[in-house]
Parts: C-alpha cells; sequence; structure tokens
C-alpha cells in the first residue's frame, strides 16, 4: 500500500512537471506569435505610411493604361479619406464623371448620377471596368487586412508575408506582400481573389523626390504579358473630413 | 416654377457675395482672369447621345426615328442645374389623302434639375434641400415599389426622362441613423402633376445589411408604410428588395368613370378599401466579366390574369363603346399594368466591350427582350448596337406595344 501510495504521488509530480512544461511552452509560443503579430501589425502600419501620409484627408489618383509600352487611356479619381479607414472615390475623367464610390468597414456603394442612385455593389463588381476602384479607394491596408500568421519569409534586402481580409468591403481576400527590410517600404504585392485566383500584381514605385511617399504604382496582371497601369497619386492634403460624408446618405447629397 | 426660380436666386445669392473672389469678379479689374478661375470651379459634365431606330411597325413617327439628346449638368458649390435639350427626326407614315412624305422635326427644351442646398447647424448634422431634383429611395435596378421621388426609368432606354419633381427635403444625422423629410408639391405623371406628395425616411445600416424605413402618401392616395432592404454576402452576391403597401381600392381610375362594362370580373366588382401591398425583391451575382440581375414585382392594385382575359374577352356592342374600349386600353399600355414582372439581365464585360442581355418578362408570359452591343472606343466616346422582340400569344402585353421588333443603333459622346 505504501509503495502504490507512493508511485501514486511520484505519478502526480511528473504529470505536474509535464504540465508545467507544456504550459511553460505554450506560454512562450504565445507570447512569441502575440510578439511577431504586432510586429507585422507595425510593419503593415509603416507600409500604409508611403502610400498615404496622413489619416485623414484627400488626394487625387490617376491610372494610365499601356499596352507595348504605348499609352492608352488615363483615367483620374478623388479620394478622401478618413481616420477609420473610410474612403471616397470620386470619378473626374469625362465618361464616369460624377461617379462616386463609397467604401466603408462593411459596405461598397456606387452613386450613379443619372439615376440619382447610390447601388450597394459587391468586392467583385468593384473588379469590373477598366479602372478598379478598389486600387484607387484602397489605400490603407492596416483597416482592411491582417497578417494571416504564416511565416514571415525573410529575404536579404526584403521581408515578406500574407495578409487576409478583415473587412467584408476588401477588394482581395488575400495580398502576398514584400517590404524593404530596413525602411519597411513597400517593394511588391500580389492580389489574389476568394477563389484563390491570382488577380494582380504590384509593383511599388519609390518617388525620386520624396523618398518617404510612393506616389506611383505599377499594376500588373498575369493573363497580360503586354499591358500594364500606372496609379500615380498627387496633391496630397491632410484634412479633417466630416464623418456624415462617409454615410449612405451623405455619400448621396455631398 | 418661376416663384422657385426666383426663391433660389434669392436664397442664392448672399452666398455668391459672401465668396470674396465673386466679389472681385465683379469689382476687380483683373475680372476676366477671376471670371475663369469662377468658371473653373464650376463643375460640368455634358452627354450628347444620338440614336437611330428602325421598327418593322410602323409608329405614329413612322418606322425610322432619329433621336438625339444633349444632357447638360453644371454644379457650382450646392448649386446643381441639369437641362436637356430633345430632337426627335422622323417622316410620318403615309395616310389617305396626306401626300406629306417630308421628314418632320420636333425639339423640346426642358430644365430637369434645379435645386440649392445648404445647412444649417454648425455641425452639419443637417441637410436642406429646395428645387427640383430627384430622390432616389428604393434599391431597385429596373423594377420599384417606393420610388416615389425618381423619375421612372425604362430599363431599356437610356434617353429615358430624369425630369426632377419641385420638392424640399429636410435630413439629420442622428448618431447612426439617418431622418428625412420630403415634401413634393407635385406628382411623377401628367395625371398626378398637381397632387402633393410627403415622405418621412428613416434609414439604419446594420455591417452588410442597409434598411429604410419609410412613411409615405403618393398620387393622392392614403398614407401607407414601405421598408427597403440591401444585403451583401461574400464577394459576389447581393440582395435587395423594397415593400410598400397601403388602404385602398383596386378601382382603376381609367376605368371608374367609364359607362363601359367589361366584366363583372373588372368593373362593378371593385373592392374598397383593402391592403394593396406591392414589393421587389432581387438579386446581383458579380464574377470576374459577368454580372447577372434578377428582379421579380408584384403589385396587387395591378391587373390580375382574370381581369386581363376579361378586358380581352370583351365584345364592344356599338361603334361609341368600341372607341371608349380603344381609349381605355391605350391608357392601359402607356403602363405597366400586370400583378406580376420579372427582369433579367446578363451582362458580360471584357475591356472596351459590353455585352448585354435583357428580358422584362410579364405575368401573362409575354417578354420584351433586348441584346445590346456597346464599344467604349475611348472615354469619352462610345457607340452601341441593340435588338428589341416582343414575345408571346397575340392578346398579351408586349404584344401589343406598337412596334414587335426595333433595331437601334447609338453613339454616346461625353464632354
Amino acid at each position: 500500500m505504501p509503495r502504490l501510495i507512493d508511485s501514486l504521488l511520484r505519478y502526480i509530480a511528473s504529470f505536474g512537471r509535464l504540465t508545467l512544461l507544456g504550459f511553460l511552452t505554450l506560454v512562450t509560443s504565445t507570447s512569441f506569435a502575440t510578439e511577431t503579430e504586432q510586429q507585422v501589425q507595425a510593419w503593415i502600419i509603416a507600409a500604409d505610411s508611403y502610400r498615404m501620409p496622413f489619416k485623414s484627408g484627400e488626394l487625387k489618383s490617376a491610372l494610365t493604361l499601356y499596352k507595348n509600352e504605348e499609352k492608352q487611356q488615363s483615367s483620374e479619381f478623388f479620394i478622401q479619406v478618413n481616420e477609420q479607414g473610410d474612403s471616397r472615390v470620386t470619378m473626374l475623367n469625362q465618361r464616369s464623371k460624377g461617379q462616386k464610390v463609397l467604401l466603408t468597414e462593411s459596405a461598397m456603394w456606387l452613386y450613379v448620377p443619372r439615376t440619382h442612385k447610390a447601388i450597394r455593389i459587391t468586392p467583385m463588381q468593384r473588379l469590373m471596368g477598366q479602372a478598379s476602384y478598389g486600387d484607387v479607394s484602397s489605400l490603407s491596408w492596416q483597416h482592411e487586412y491582417q497578417w494571416d500568421k504564416n511565416p514571415v519569409v525573410t529575404k536579404t534586402d526584403s521581408v515578406c508575408f500574407s495578409v487576409t481580409a478583415i473587412r467584408k468591403s476588401a477588394t482581395y481576400r488575400k495580398i502576398n506582400l514584400c517590404l524593404q527590410k530596413d525602411s519597411l517600404r513597400p517593394v511588391n504585392a500580389q492580389f489574389y481573389l476568394a477563389s484563390g485566383k491570382l488577380m494582380k500584381q504590384a509593383t511599388y514605385i519609390t518617388d525620386i523626390d520624396n523618398p518617404q511617399r510612393i506616389s506611383t504604382t505599377k499594376f500588373t496582371q498575369p493573363n497580360k504579358k503586354t499591358q500594364y497601369t500606372l496609379m500615380h497619386n498627387s496633391d496630397y492634403q491632410a484634412k479633417k473630413l466630416s464623418k456624415h460624408i462617409f454615410t449612405r446618405q451623405g455619400f448621396i447629397k455631398r | 416654377m418661376k416663384t422657385l426660380l426666383a426663391v433660389l436666386l434669392l436664397s442664392y445669392m448672399p452666398s455668391l457675395f459672401a465668396d470674396d473672389r465673386f466679389a472681385d469678379d465683379l469689382f476687380s479689374d483683373d475680372r476676366f482672369v477671376l471670371t475663369q478661375a469662377k468658371w473653373q470651379d464650376v463643375d460640368h459634365r455634358a452627354t450628347l447621345a444620338t440614336r437611330l431606330s428602325h421598327h418593322k411597325v410602323a409608329t405614329t413617327m413612322g418606322s425610322v426615328l432619329s433621336e438625339s439628346t444633349l444632357i447638360s449638368d453644371h454644379q457650382y458649390q450646392s448649386l446643381i442645374a441639369v437641362w436637356r435639350l430633345d430632337n426627335q427626326l422622323y417622316q410620318p407614315p403615309t395616310q389617305t389623302g396626306n401626300d406629306s412624305h417630308g421628314l418632320q422635326s420636333d425639339t423640346q427644351f426642358k430644365l430637369s434639375e434645379l435645386s440649392y442646398s445648404f445647412s444649417l447647424l454648425a455641425s452639419e448634422n443637417d441637410f436642406w434641400q429646395l428645387g427640383q431634383f430627384n430622390s432616389a429611395l428604393d434599391p431597385g435596378y429596373a423594377l420599384r415599389s417606393v420610388g416615389f421621388f425618381e423619375s421612372t426609368n425604362n430599363p431599356f432606354d437610356d434617353f429615358a426622362s430624369t425630369q426632377g419633381l419641385q420638392m424640399a427635403n429636410v435630413s439629420l444625422w442622428l448618431d447612426d441613423y439617418y431622418l428625412s423629410l420630403l415634401l413634393a408639391l407635385e406628382g411623377n405623371s401628367v395625371a398626378t402633376e398637381n397632387l402633393k406628395q410627403w415622405a418621412l425616411v428613416l434609414q439604419k445600416d446594420y455591417f452588410a445589411l442597409s434598411s429604410s424605413f419609410m412613411l409615405q402618401q403618393y398620387e393622392g392616395n392614403n398614407i401607407g408604410l414601405g421598408a427597403t432592404f440591401t444585403y451583401v454576402v461574400g464577394n459576389s452576391w447581393e440582395f435587395h428588395g423594397s415593400i410598400f403597401t397601403r388602404r385602398g381600392s383596386v378601382w382603376r381610375d381609367q376605368f371608374s368613370d367609364s359607362t363601359l362594362t367589361i366584366a363583372p370580373h373588372y368593373n362593378g366588382q371593385a373592392e374598397e378599401d383593402q391592403w394593396l401591398p406591392k414589393g421587389v425583391i432581387g438579386s446581383v451575382w458579380t464574377s470576374t466579366h459577368l454580372q447577372l440581375l434578377m428582379e421579380y414585382s408584384y403589385q396587387k392594385e395591378k391587373l390580375s390574369q382574370t381581369q386581363i382575359n376579361a378586358i380581352n374577352d370583351f365584345q364592344p356592342q356599338s361603334l361609341q363603346q368600341a372607341q371608349q374600349y380603344q381609349n381605355h386600353l391605350i391608357e392601359l399600355y402607356t403602363q405597366a399594368y400586370q400583378q406580376h414582372y420579372l427582369f433579367a439581365q446578363l451582362q458580360y464585360t471584357l475591356e472596351d466591350h459590353i455585352i448585354t442581355a435583357n428580358s422584362f418578362i410579364g405575368g401573362d408570359i409575354s417578354a420584351l427582350s433586348q441584346l445590346k452591343y456597346e464599344y467604349l472606343a475611348t472615354f469619352n466616346l462610345s457607340g452601341w448596337l441593340s435588338m428589341e422582340l416582343a414575345s408571346g400569344t397575340s392578346e398579351t402585353e408586349f404584344k401589343r406595344i406598337p412596334w414587335q421588333n426595333r433595331v437601334q443603333i447609338g453613339l454616346q459622346w461625353k464632354i
């Protein structure tokens, strides 16, 4: 009987050590993951600051399509963003002049001036047509995406990782991002649809006059080798904007 | 309208002179430069569209019709003006005793919209709009049940009128709610042009669901209740709908004063004071190049199949009765008059090319279908070719429209 009790106590002790070891392992791995998650989030915020140098404000964006290195067409947009990551895009070129797109956390609306109607559109509808509203309206990865916890790949000059959409209104379900290792400036990105299809690739071009800003982005599509689109952002202006203009009715009326 | 214009101008004057640059415009030596700057502040856009239609069956405008429309939008700060110039060039069909074979032209100028908006509160939580304008309340693309303050668009017709109503609107943003009161001094059609209409609208968005609730009185009818919703599921699906109900009679105006007794199903058995619901439910599915839209509508106050059959079976007993019957039918055919409609649209977009197939199907299984190809040549210029075809048995709605098939070729230029 004493031997049985002794064995039982030793078993409990060894179980306790194992439990403690397991607990410590768990704590260690969790803290590592938390730290990395925060770190990656900080990288995303740093990367955003190159594309949008303010939390709330206005800018202009021009998309120019090139085929066989020849300029084809340009379309211009006026973009307003707020601190919550909501954005409004107003079309400035002739064909769709007056059309507006509102992108909020949960919904996306397209305003068509001819019908005076704001229609709710799906993320896929953002990709239709020649100029994708999603590309010009989405200047803030930090509000739309989060790290998917897959390992970060560290290269000589860059760190690469993938992010998944956290907003219902996000255009792409997943983005593979590569940032410059030291500066955390975006280098390139690959954009995937929910189906897993690679939709677009982007190369971020440094502004020679202002290395802290990315004003030009080159978009290519895997099945269109001879053409690309350049997105050039300009006229950045930090500004506090009324919260009503980012609501459904404020978007129609103001 | 003149009074309205005067009110608008007077309300706009102080803001013009409050703007220093405009005052400089008027009184500075650099008048030309400043006037030019002011002109650049005005947001303009204009669309010039022209189309040539060929109808298989000649209408009162003949079998070949050329229509051109210039729509011009101007906006300066909160002042909006939209005007429209329409021209129709046609050769009327030859009639007995009429030797004229020349082309005839009909030109109309209309001020479609003129409105001024402002805010009285420093927080800008309020929005006021006065003038002639449209206010879209229904989420439907082609079919609507609560669209009382927007021009009724033919889903196939890019040239359809967008004539605004003379209205006053005050709106408030209250936290996450939006409250709006609309008062229209006129109705949407010739029959209701002197009737006041109003609506009180409350809107609230719950993440993927956007909703509106309204209390509305339109076209002299009893007050009714309505609601709308839009909902997005995943990346590709959107659902929308609207419902409106009021108490009233199913007695149709065009037959109510008639001495005709078309059939017991139609005349003489009109049920008074009952709930008259109407609703639209629709969905849009989108992939990278393809978009499918489906919408279904039901209106209890329209004609049931039994009533339509009664009209079709009616045999006039005299010439006078036959004439009266014909006049009623013409009135009926100018509007959608059945209880059930389905609208389907399939659109394929590939860069500069858009192919669209539309079909508008009535409860009597007659349909008006359209196949359209559009080419976006530049950002300013696009062209299209479309074919419309009516189908159904001889006594059905779309088989009675004046033309049975129509071919159109058109150009649109945006400035």
